[in-house]
C-alpha cells in the first residue's frame, strides 16, 4: 500500500474498434515525484491519462485496476468519480480551446473552482486568489486575462489557464496531457519550474504525458516509454542523474531528439526582395499586437519568424495573405505572387467531413477550372510516402503526420511562389516531426520555393531557415 | 449507424401511413363527406371500423383523410422553410458582425413573439386575403407554418456555422477568394447535414400539432373539410355518451406525433454518438 498509484494489467478498447488502445499497462508511482509519459502520437498516452482520471466512455472495454490510495479507479460509480477528481486526481487537456467554455469569461470560470476550493464568497478574496494563481503560471497580466473570453488569448495562454485551472483545487496526482505543446520556449521553462515547485512543496504526484523526451529527461525522476499501447520501458533515474534506457526504441527516439536540437544553421544573403514590410503596425481592441516591424523576404529564402506565444507571429502571416490590413506602414508584395498556407493544426485545416480528394480539388473548384486526374493526384500522394487509397479516405482515418503532409500536398498543387508554414510541426511527436520537416526541405530546392516559417521553437527554426527575425518585445 | 434498425422501423410505419392516408380516402371517396342518418353516433362495426361520427360519416376514412391533409401541409411546407433557414443561418453564420447582429434581430423578433398567437394572426389575414390553393384553410396553414418555423432551424444553423467558419479550411478558401456560396456547399453543407436532418424531423411533428390546434380553435382547416383538430373539437362535445368520437381522432394525433418525435429522437442520439 506504499504506491501512491499503480496500475496493473490495464487494458482498454474503444467499442467498434478491432485492437486494444492500452494493453497490459503495468507501473507504479511511489507519490510525491514526477512521472514522464511518452511516445508517438496515437500509442494511447491520451487514453490512458483518461483511464486514470476515470473519463473513459461508458462504454469502452477496460480490464485490470487502477489503483489510488488503494481505491480502484475503474470500478467507482459515477457519483464516487466526481469526489475523487479534483481533490485527488486533476487534469489538463491538450486541447486548450476545447476544455474552456467560450461562452464564459475566464474570470467566471476560475470563480467557481475557487468558490469550491476556499468556500469562501468573499469577492476581493477571490479575485486576488485567482490573480495569485495566474501569476503562479506565468501570466503576469492578470487582471485583462480575468475579463477576457478565452478566443480573446493567445492558445498558449489558453494552455496556461487551464493549468492554473487544474492547479488550484491542489489534486494529490495532477495528470498534464501535453500541458507545454503549444507554449513557447520561455513559457516551456516557467511550467517546468512550476512542476518542480508542485512536486517538492505542495507534495504533489505529477504524470506528465508529452512527446518531447528531452524536456521529460529533466524534471521527471521516472520515465515510461509507450509504443503502439504497451508501455515498453520503465526507466528510473540513475546515479549519475540520466536515464539508462534498454529498449532500442526508447535509445533510437532519446538520440533523433539529440540530434535534431543540435543541427547547424547556414546562411545566405538576399538577392531579390518578395515581400517587404516596412514600419507596419497592427492593432487589436486597443492592444499593439504588431509595433513597428519592418524585414524584407528574398526569392528563395527560409525565413523563420519565432516569438513567443501571443507575440503577434500569426498576425503577420494574415498581414501577407491580405485578410488583414495593416493600421501605419507599408506591405509590398508582387501581385502575381501566389501564396500558399500550411497551417498549424492538421486537424482544422482539412475538412472532416471530405475526402482527401475533394480537399485537394478545391481550388479548381473554386476557379471553376477542371479537376486534377487521379493519376496526377497519385504520384504526388506516392512521393510524400503515403498508401495510395489516401485519396478516397476521410481526414479522420489519418494519423496527424499523414494530414499535414496533405496540407502540403495542397500547397504544392497552385505552384505557389511563397509557402507560409504556420507552426506546421508542433502538433506531432518528434518522430513524424523530423519526417515532416526534411520533406519540407526537400521540396523547397525541387521546387525553388520561398518558405516562411513560424514557430515558438528556435531549434526547429535554426534547422529550417537561412535567417530569423525574433517577433515581439 | 447504430440504431439503424430502430430509424428504419419508424421510418417504414411512417412511409405506410403515408401510403395509407393517401390511398384509402382515394378508394373511399364518397365516405368521406356521405352523411348517413340512420348511422348516427354508431359504435364500431365490421364495415365502419372505427364507427360514425355525429352525422353518420365514416370516422376510419375521415380520419385517414385528415392525416392526408396533416401531411400535404408538412410536404409543402417543411422544405421551403427549412431551406429558408438554413441558407438564412448559414449567411448570419458567416458574415461580419454588423449584418450577423442585423440579421440575428430579426429572429430574435420572430422568436419573442409567442407562437400560437402569432399563428392566430397570420391566419386571420391570410384568411381575410380569400387565396383558394387547396380547398377548406390548409394554404393558411402551410403558409403560417412557413413563416413560424424557420427561425429555430436558423438560429441552430447560425450556430453549427459559427464554429465551422473558425476552422483554418475555412480560412483557407478565403486566402483563394472563395465566394459566400462555394464555401457553404463546399464546407458549411457537409457540416450541418445531421443537425438540419434531426431538427427537420423534430419540427415535424410540431407542425402537425400547429395544425391540429389551429383547427381545434375553428381557424384551421375549415369544415366539412376533415382534420384531425375538428374531429377532437366535435368529439369532445360527446364524451360522455359516445367517447369513441373523441377517443380515435386524439389517439391518432398522439400517435403521429409521437412517431416524428421518436424518430427526432433517435436521430438526435445518433448524432450524439457520432460526436463523441
Amino acid at each position: 500500500m506504499n504506491n501512491k498509484l499503480s496500475v496493473t494489467n490495464l487494458s482498454v478498447k474503444y467499442e467498434n474498434y478491432k485492437n486494444y488502445i492500452l494493453e497490459d499497462v503495468n507501473f507504479d508511482l511511489a507519490g510525491n515525484e514526477v512521472v514522464s509519459i511518452i511516445g508517438e502520437s496515437g500509442c494511447g498516452k491520451t487514453t490512458l491519462a483518461k483511464a486514470i482520471a476515470g473519463l473513459l466512455p461508458a462504454s469502452a472495454i477496460k480490464n485490470g485496476e487502477i489503483l489510488i490510495d488503494g481505491t480502484d479507479v475503474l470500478s467507482l460509480k459515477k457519483s464516487d468519480l466526481s469526489k475523487v477528481r479534483g481533490k485527488k486526481i486533476g487534469l489538463t487537456f491538450q486541447d486548450s480551446f476545447a476544455s474552456l467554455n467560450p461562452t464564459l469569461k475566464i474570470w467566471s470560470q476560475m470563480k467557481y473552482v475557487l468558490k469550491e476550493k476556499y468556500k469562501q464568497e468573499n469577492y476581493k478574496f477571490i479575485y486576488n486568489k485567482a490573480c495569485s494563481v495566474l501569476k503562479l503560471v506565468g501570466l503576469i497580466d492578470c487582471h485583462r486575462i480575468l475579463q477576457s473570453y478565452p478566443a480573446e488569448l493567445s492558445g498558449g495562454t489558453n494552455q496556461k489557464i487551464n493549468f492554473a485551472l487544474s492547479i488550484i483545487q491542489e489534486p494529490d496526482v495532477l495528470i498534464l496531457d501535453e500541458p507545454t505543446s503549444s507554449l513557447d520556449i520561455l513559457s516551456q521553462e516557467e511550467i517546468l519550474k512550476i512542476i518542480q515547485y508542485l512536486c517538492s512543496y505542495k507534495k504533489m504526484t505529477i504524470i506528465f504525458i508529452t512527446h518531447n523526451i528531452l524536456l521529460a529527461a529533466r524534471i521527471s525522476d521516472k520515465i515510461i516509454i509507450m509504443r503502439n499501447g504497451h508501455n515498453i520501458e520503465s526507466c528510473s533515474r540513475n546515479s549519475f542523474n540520466t536515464f539508462d534506457f534498454k529498449n532500442e526504441y526508447a535509445i533510437s527516439l532519446y538520440n533523433d531528439a539529440l540530434l535534431h536540437r543540435n543541427n547547424n544553421s547556414k546562411n545566405t544573403s538576399p538577392i531579390t526582395k518578395l515581400i517587404e514590410f516596412s514600419n507596419v503596425s497592427k492593432t487589436f481592441s486597443g492592444k499593439k499586437v504588431i509595433n513597428n516591424t519592418s524585414f524584407a523576404i528574398a526569392r528563395g529564402e527560409s525565413f523563420g519568424l519565432i516569438g513567443r506565444t501571443g507575440s503577434g507571429k500569426s498576425t503577420i502571416c494574415k498581414l501577407i495573405c491580405g485578410i488583414y490590413k495593416a493600421d501605419c506602414g507599408t506591405i509590398k508584395i508582387d501581385n502575381k505572387t501566389r501564396i500558399e498556407m500550411v497551417f498549424q493544426n492538421p486537424n482544422s485545416s482539412i475538412n472532416p467531413y471530405r475526402s482527401i480528394q475533394d480537399s485537394l480539388n478545391e481550388n479548381c473548384i473554386i476557379s471553376k477550372s477542371k479537376r486534377y486526374s487521379e493519376s496526377f493526384l497519385l504520384e504526388y500522394i506516392k512521393s510524400f510516402g503515403l498508401p495510395e487509397d489516401t485519396l478516397h479516405k476521410i481526414p479522420s482515418q489519418l494519423s496527424g503526420g499523414q494530414k499535414q503532409k496533405i496540407a502540403i500536398i495542397r500547397a504544392l498543387l497552385n505552384q505557389p511562389d511563397i509557402i507560409i508554414f504556420d507552426e506546421p510541426t508542433s502538433s506531432l511527436d518528434v518522430t513524424s516531426q523530423k519526417n515532416i520537416l526534411n520533406i519540407i526541405k526537400e521540396i523547397q530546392t525541387k521546387y525553388l520555393l520561398t518558405y516562411i516559417f513560424i514557430s515558438h521553437n528556435p531549434n526547429v527554426i535554426e534547422y529550417m531557415c537561412d535567417r530569423h527575425v525574433v517577433v515581439g518585445h | 449507424m447504430k440504431n439503424k434498425l430502430p430509424i428504419i422501423l419508424i421510418l417504414i410505419v411512417i412511409i405506410t401511413l403515408f401510403i395509407a392516408s393517401f390511398a384509402i380516402p382515394f378508394f373511399f371517396e364518397n365516405n368521406i363527406y356521405e352523411q348517413n342518418a340512420a348511422l348516427k353516433y354508431a359504435k364500431p362495426s365490421e364495415l365502419y371500423i372505427l364507427g360514425n361520427d355525429y352525422l353518420g360519416r365514416d370516422m376510419f376514412v375521415r380520419i385517414c383523410y385528415a392525416i392526408r391533409n396533416s401531411f400535404i401541409i408538412v410536404i409543402c411546407s417543411i422544405p421551403i422553410s427549412m431551406l429558408f433557414g438554413i441558407i438564412y443561418g448559414a449567411y448570419a453564420g458567416y458574415s461580419s458582425v454588423t449584418v450577423e447582429k442585423i440579421m440575428t434581430s430579426i429572429m430574435n423578433i420572430f422568436e419573442s413573439t409567442p407562437e400560437f398567437l402569432l399563428a392566430i394572426l397570420i391566419m386571420v389575414v391570410i384568411s381575410g386575403l380569400d387565396i383558394k390553393f387547396f380547398d377548406g384553410g390548409i394554404f393558411g396553414i402551410i403558409a403560417t407554418v412557413i413563416i413560424l418555423s424557420w427561425v429555430k432551424i436558423a438560429r441552430i444553423i447560425k450556430n453549427e456555422t459559427k464554429k465551422i467558419a473558425n476552422n483554418d479550411y475555412v480560412l483557407y478558401s478565403e486566402l483563394k477568394n472563395a465566394r459566400f456560396g462555394h464555401i457553404f456547399i463546399f464546407h458549411i453543407l457537409p457540416g450541418i447535414r445531421r443537425i438540419a436532418i434531426t431538427t427537420t424531423a423534430q419540427k415535424i411533428s410540431s407542425v402537425i400539432f400547429l395544425e391540429a390546434f389551429l383547427s381545434y380553435i375553428g381557424i384551421g382547416i375549415q369544415p366539412p373539410n376533415p382534420s384531425l383538430g375538428i374531429m377532437i373539437y366535435e368529439g369532445a362535445k360527446y364524451i360522455r355518451t359516445y367517447p369513441h368520437l373523441l377517443l380515435f381522432p386524439a389517439a391518432t394525433l398522439f400517435i403521429v406525433i409521437l412517431l416524428f418525435n421518436i424518430l427526432g429522437e433517435l436521430l438526435k442520439f445518433e448524432n450524439k454518438i457520432e460526436n463523441l
